[in-house]
Formats: structure tokens, sequence, C-alpha cells
């Protein structure tokens, strides 16, 4: 049998690292949007 | 916020826009699910026999691919040839999601499938027909993404976009049918097939375990993905109504 179990865990690592990191921008993404909805929002306020 | 609205959850022009800081119960649940089945390839299902241990970077592969090619990029064609229907905002964002997640499924497909290939084929990557569609197919929802960037007008956005993921996904049933089209190093099917799988009891267990928990994972991202575009536009519709 082939001794090759380095590609599959490189390949899981990676796909690990892929899916979690887009996850993690999509906190950071969503993190800087309610920074901007609630300044909005208290320009929104000030106005009125 | 509507008394009917949960905790987080804020009415807004473009329906329920999600705030809350919390715990994404859905997108744990796909991580979860998908370390189980990292477990379960790596300590309790058997080596292949003529490839190796290089063989198991099939359920990490085949079920990235399945979800990028037949839930991401199947519901980017539908969402966008609705939205040229309806006009429905919701379809757009669903669209822009679908897309952006499933870009992220195939960036994973296109690493795994290098890393299969050297240790069985002797070659990181071949220009055969269906690793080049799936690399061409990367390059185009990468050029969506970026046309969405582009354009500020939102309703023009929605437009160009739907085309444009329209006209991406005709590529996915070509790279389907490509292995049977032409002749190509890729395998052919071993599960979406005609007859049977060609894979052992144990080997078919995680394979499809896999398929159950990277669709779970895909639809978390999918939903974080959509509140992040609802949040988007409610911060935009404020900040344009100064």
């Amino acid at each position: 049998m082939p001794t090759n179990a380095g590609y599959y865990e490189a390949a899981y690592v990676a796909a690990a690292v892929i899916l979690v990191g887009y996850a993690l921008t999509l906190a950071v993404r969503m993190r800087a949007l309610r920074v901007r909805l609630e300044a909005a929002r208290d320009q929104q306020d000030g106005r009125e | 916020m509507t008394d009917a609205a949960p905790e987080g959850v804020r009415s807004t022009p473009h329906g329920p826009s999600y705030q809350g800081g919390g715990v994404d119960l859905l997108l744990l649940s796909g991580f979860l699910a998908v370390a189980a089945v990292y477990v379960r390839a790596i300590a309790f299902t058997p080596v292949e026999a003529v490839q190796g241990p290089a063989q198991k970077i099939l359920y990490v592969h085949a079920t990235s691919a399945f979800v990028a090619l037949y839930l991401a990029f199947a519901l980017l064609a539908v969402c966008s040839g609705l939205y040229l229907w309806l006009r429905d905002e919701k379809l757009d964002r669903v669209a822009e999601s679908a897309a952006e997640v499933g870009l992220a499924f195939t960036t994973v497909v296109l690493i795994t499938g290098p890393l299969w290939g050297k240790p069985i084929w002797g070659t990181w990557w071949t220009w055969d027909a269906r690793l080049t569609a799936t690399l061409f197919l990367w390059f185009l929802i990468l050029g969506y993404l970026l046309l969405r960037g582009a354009v500020e007008e939102r309703a023009m956005r929605a437009r160009y976009s739907a085309v444009l993921g329209l006209l991406a996904a005709i590529l996915v049933p070509f790279i389907h049918l490509s292995v049977y089209l032409f002749r190509t190093l890729h395998p052919m099917p071993i599960v979406l097939k005609p007859s049977a799988p060609s894979m052992p009891t144990e080997m078919q267990a995680t394979f499809f375990a896999g398929f159950f928990a990277f669709a779970l994972l895909f639809a978390g991202l999918l939903r974080a993905r959509y509140r992040l575009a609802t949040l988007r536009d409610q911060v935009l519709d404020l900040e344009e109504s100064h």
C-alpha cells in the first residue's frame, strides 16, 4: 500500500482553513456593518 | 422592532435583519458535523488498498464539489432567473450569497484536487476538460462578485449579476458530463451515476455523511451571508437617507 498520508492530511487542513477562515470573514464583516448601522442611526437620531 | 421578532432580529424594509452577536447554531452545527466526518474518515474508515491514505481526500473533495456545483451554483442560477422575472431584492441577495459561499467550496475543490492528483496521477494539475472547466467556473464566479462590487446602482447591479450568474451556472452540467464527453484523467462519478455506488459500504457511509455535513455547513454559511447582505442594504439605505 502506498504511503501518502501527508497529502490527505494537507487536504483536510486546507479545507478546514478555507471554510473556517471564510466564516471568520463573515463575522468580521458583520461586526463592521453593525458599527456602521449604529453610527447611521445615531446620525439619524441627531437630525431628528 | 416588531412584537413577533425574536431577539436580535429587527424588522426593516428588506425584511427581518439579523443583528445579534450570539452563536449561530446552524453554522455551529455545520462545523461540528464536518468535524465528525473528519474523525470518521481519518479514524474509522478503511484505507483503500490501491491508492492508499490519499484516497481519503475523496470525503472532502467530492463533497465540496457536490455542494458547490449542485447546491450553491444551482441556487445561484434559480435565484438569478427568478430575479429577472420577479425583480425581488431578496432573490438577488440569495444569489449573491450562494455565489460567494459556492466560491469558497470551489476553492476547497481546486486545492484538494491537486493534493489528490499528485500521488495518484503523478501530477498536480492537467488541463483536461473537468479541471479546466472547474477553474474557469471559479474565475467566472470571482468575476460575478467583482462585478457586484463595481456597479453602484442597486437594480442595475442585480440585473447584470443575474445574467452573469445564469451564464456561469451553464457550466455546471458541462462539468458533470465532461468525464463522459472527453478523454480525461479525472475518474467517472462513483455515486452520482445511474448504477449503484462503486465503493464498499463503510466508505459509502462516510461519503454520504460527508454530503450531509457539508450541505449543513453550506446552509449555515449561506444564511450567515444572507444576513450580512440584508444588513448591508439596510445600512446603505440609512446612510443614503441622510
